[in-house]
């Protein structure tokens, strides 16, 4: 009798718990992710970096009868910026400061968690104690640390694989990104621009961690793009790589934004265009070999990293179909890239500024003389943390839109003199932006090809958020004052609203269980999920 | 363990030119006062540490405003070194990688940009207190130590945070006074003109902003929500406020009192 009852038990188990098994996701589940309607395999929901889901549940009828299912309170606070991952019936999500936890996904409840306790001695300069997310590989889960490490842990258990030190803490390195999974390799990129690091992208043998290749972000002695750096400055010459790129499996090239070149404001002490820094890398995943850069703002002096997401996206231009890559970058300017050659095809502003006069045929801006940071004070629009920033933008297939939330405001820039010294500041400058009323926080819509704002949605203040589209016709975001909220794609129009009481630092996500569709927020120090009224909750 | 080098040339030009910048986007006279540093090494600190955050002379960035300010989270110097060395649990600050002295430094610059120290003052504070509670009608709208009406802000130890030129300007031409913005200490004293869409019109207080809704406080101490969506028109009266100006209801003699009186207030 007890021998049935325990029978009993362990088939029931498996029944009732059948969605709570290891992840199984092979690399071609990642190539095919967007059209993966129940799960979120990778940060931007596929190697294209749309941020696109195409689940159609909640859309723009049934859109107000969103409610909220479960809430995850993270254990450790500080700044959640994470963005879930689903496979399968299990939520993998990051908390501050490297911490992972794995959820059931229709329920909230904990199945395991990881924690990375930190050194006292931890060296953080520039950013906050964040991590946005992992990568899902096979039947592992990915996680990069802020002490410099990427981790591999087991899905089902959240037992460690293997780890390895990716680069030295003591000289600011860190890691905040969530690491991108492609055939057989996890690539990762560093933070730590605002402390003269030398940055760099990593591949990692998936299997076993040992280092695939290493693509240095600033030329060393002797390579092309060297002399882009006088006086040395290359050797402290920052261009972190702090987040996640977006990859062509096709033409298995990487594209990876590239922060800004150090020291920050003052480029006295760095003559030069300073490659590859404040630009996009385009690397072969196998090798790591740069086929191709282009430099957004040459002689950076403003902070602008070029870290947001590159969109790739197949259009015809001109013609001619074309494998485009698109990028609002924080310098606001929207730019249109031939994702296989790097050629410029087309750029506009989409946010103000008043730094450059426009873009020459080949892309670089013909820049405003006396816009520089100076000892007195510049006022620049955009301000340092630029037009965009981490967060990310989205891209509908279904209308051609991009979708990108947008910081019109300036700044008084300022440079003052600095010397590197290890595991120290090196920024030399700062702003005081102007910021209150002066300066807006906006949802745009561009036309995707020509970058023409087809529609804006104010908010209150500058935001710290992404957006979300879905083939529900909905563009998901959230504000500063506590505000989650759903879009009509087309039109802009304000949907639906939640107030959640905390300032969100959030991109978006969704996926579905059960036939349910759900939409995930973080905001303060907790992680929303949304779903239809009429669907059942736990 | 060494400091950044920061050059004092540029140092000093950088505090020229907050000079002027702060004179022309009217911050308050008090604010370039309170950007003479009691330590240098603390402000150059603060320049390389903090003020990517907080902004260059704490004017305020992705952090708040330090100037002028009463901190919620310190009573002395040593709680804002012990803040930067630890950061503040559940927001951006994180822990500032400094030793202990430089902790020190950092906080001293950061104090003297929130404290005015106490200094002779013209006038008669006496006189001004019976202004204030008399022909000024200053505490019908104002608290100082629990007694008065909380319409505007608390006057308690307002003598401590703004100096003298401040609080001159704040009874004279109050709306200057007012940030614009949400991070300074008068942000929520913002004088706002509604028109709804049924025909109701207001003026007040933005108390709270965000895309869907306003909270707005009236004159009388009662708090509206108005949605946005049914607002036909929102005006933001940037330089305004809704305390009088007193610059023509008393005279010269009375306002020097009534603003001796307020800097007595520690």
């Amino acid at each position: 009798m007890v021998k049935l009852r325990f029978f009993t038990l362990i088939v029931g188990l498996l029944f009732y718990s059948n969605t709570q098994v290891a992840a199984q996701v092979s690399y071609q589940r990642l190539v095919d992710a967007e059209s993966d309607h129940n799960n979120w395999l990778t940060y931007s929901g596929s190697y294209s970096g749309h941020r696109f889901s195409p689940l159609t549940d909640i859309n723009t009828k049934t859109v107000n009868q969103l409610v909220p299912k479960w809430v995850y309170q993270v254990k450790s606070p500080g700044i959640v910026e994470t963005t879930p991952l689903v496979v399968d019936g299990v939520m993998y999500l990051t908390e501050p400061p490297s911490n992972v936890t794995a959820l059931d996904a229709e329920t909230g409840r904990t199945l395991w968690r990881w924690t990375r306790p930190m050194p006292d001695d931890l060296i953080i300069i520039g950013f906050p104690r964040v991590n946005r997310g992992v990568a899902v590989l096979d039947d592992r889960v990915y996680v990069a640390t802020l002490d410099g490490y990427l981790v591999a842990l087991d899905a089902s258990s959240g037992d460690v694989r293997w780890e390895t030190h990716v680069a030295d803490n003591s000289l600011a390195y860190s890691l905040t990104l969530a690491p991108l999974a492609i055939d057989g390799k996890v690539i990762v990129g560093v933070s730590g621009g605002e402390a003269g690091i030398r940055g760099f992208i990593d591949a990692y043998d998936a299997a076993t961690g040992e280092l695939a290749w290493r693509t240095w972000t600033i030329p060393g002695l002797g390579e092309p793009g060297n002399e882009t750096w006088g006086n040395d400055s290359w050797m402290h010459g920052a261009g972190a790589t702090w987040l996640t790129g977006s990859y062509d499996p096709e033409l298995d090239l990487l594209y990876w934004g590239i922060g800004n070149p150090g020291p920050d404001w003052n480029g006295d002490v760095r003559p030069g265009d300073n490659l590859y820094t404040s630009g996009i890398m385009a690397l072969e995943g196998k090798t790591g070999e740069m086929k191709w850069h282009f430099q957004a703002t040459p002689h950076d002096t403003h902070d602008w990293d070029s870290n947001q997401i590159p969109i790739l996206v197949d259009a015809v231009w001109e013609g001619q179909p074309r494998k485009l890559l698109l990028n609002a970058n924080r310098n606001a300017f929207y730019y249109v890239l031939d994702r296989e050659t790097g050629e410029f095809l087309h750029g506009t502003p989409y946010a103000k500024q008043t730094w450059a006069e426009g873009l020459d045929t080949s892309g670089r801006p013909i820049n405003i003389p006396g816009m520089e940071p100076s000892y007195e004070g510049t006022l620049v629009w955009p301000s340092l943390q630029g037009a965009t920033n981490w967060f990310s933008p989205s891209y509908s297939p279904l209308n051609r839109t991009f979708y990108v939330s947008v910081r019109e405001m300036s700044a008084i820039y300022y440079k003052t003199d600095v010397e590197y010294e290890e595991g120290r500041p090196y920024m030399s400058g700062g702003e005081q932006r102007l910021d209150g009323d002066d300066a807006q926080g906006w949802i745009y819509a561009l036309d995707a090809l020509s970058g023409k704002k087809q529609w804006e949605f104010r908010l209150h203040s500058p935001p710290w958020s992404g957006v979300l589209s879905t083939a529900g016709n909905l563009v998901f975001g959230a504000s500063n004052e506590g505000n989650f909220f759903a879009l009509n794609a087309t039109s802009g129009e304000a949907l639906w609203s939640f107030y959640f009481g905390a300032g969100a630092r959030t991109n978006p996500m969704s996926f579905r269980q059960n036939s349910n569709q759900y939409v995930v927020f973080s905001g303060g120090n907790s992680v929303y999920v949304f779903g239809l009224s009429g669907a059942q909750g736990f | 363990m060494k400091t950044p080098s920061t050059g004092k040339s540029s140092i000093r030009s950088v505090k020229y030119s907050l000079y002027l910048i702060s004179l022309l986007i009217l911050i308050p006279t008090e604010v370039i006062s309170a950007q003479q540093p009691i330590s240098t090494q603390g402000e150059e600190l603060f320049i390389g540490y903090c003020s990517r955050c907080h902004g260059i002379g704490g004017t305020g960035g992705e952090g708040p405003s330090l100037q002028g300010r009463q901190f919620t989270r310190a009573t002395e110097e040593s709680d804002l070194a012990r803040l930067v060395l630890t950061g503040i649990s559940g927001t951006v600050m994180s822990r500032t990688w400094v030793t202990r002295d430089e902790a020190n430094q950092i906080a001293s610059y950061v104090w003297s940009l929130a404290r005015v120290d106490d200094q002779p003052v013209e006038g008669d504070p006496l006189s001004g207190s019976e202004i204030f509670s008399g022909i000024g009608g200053c505490a019908s709208c104002h608290i100082i130590n629990g007694k008065g009406v909380g319409i505007g802000p608390d006057l308690s130890n307002v003598g401590a945070r703004r100096g003298i030129p401040f609080l001159r300007e704040s009874v004279v031409a109050p709306g200057t006074s007012i940030p614009k913005g949400e991070r300074g200490s008068h942000s929520n004293f913002l004088a706002v003109r509604v028109e709804m869409d049924d025909g109701r019109k207001m003026r007040g207080m933005r108390i709270n902003e965000d895309a869907f809704i306003l909270n707005l406080r009236d004159t009388e101490g009662r708090y509206h929500m108005l949605q946005k969506s049914h607002m036909n028109k929102l005006t933001r009266e940037f330089g305004e406020s809704i305390m009088p100006g007193y610059g023509s209801t008393l005279n010269s003699e009375q306002i020097t009192n009534l603003v001796a009186y307020m800097a007595s207030l520690r």
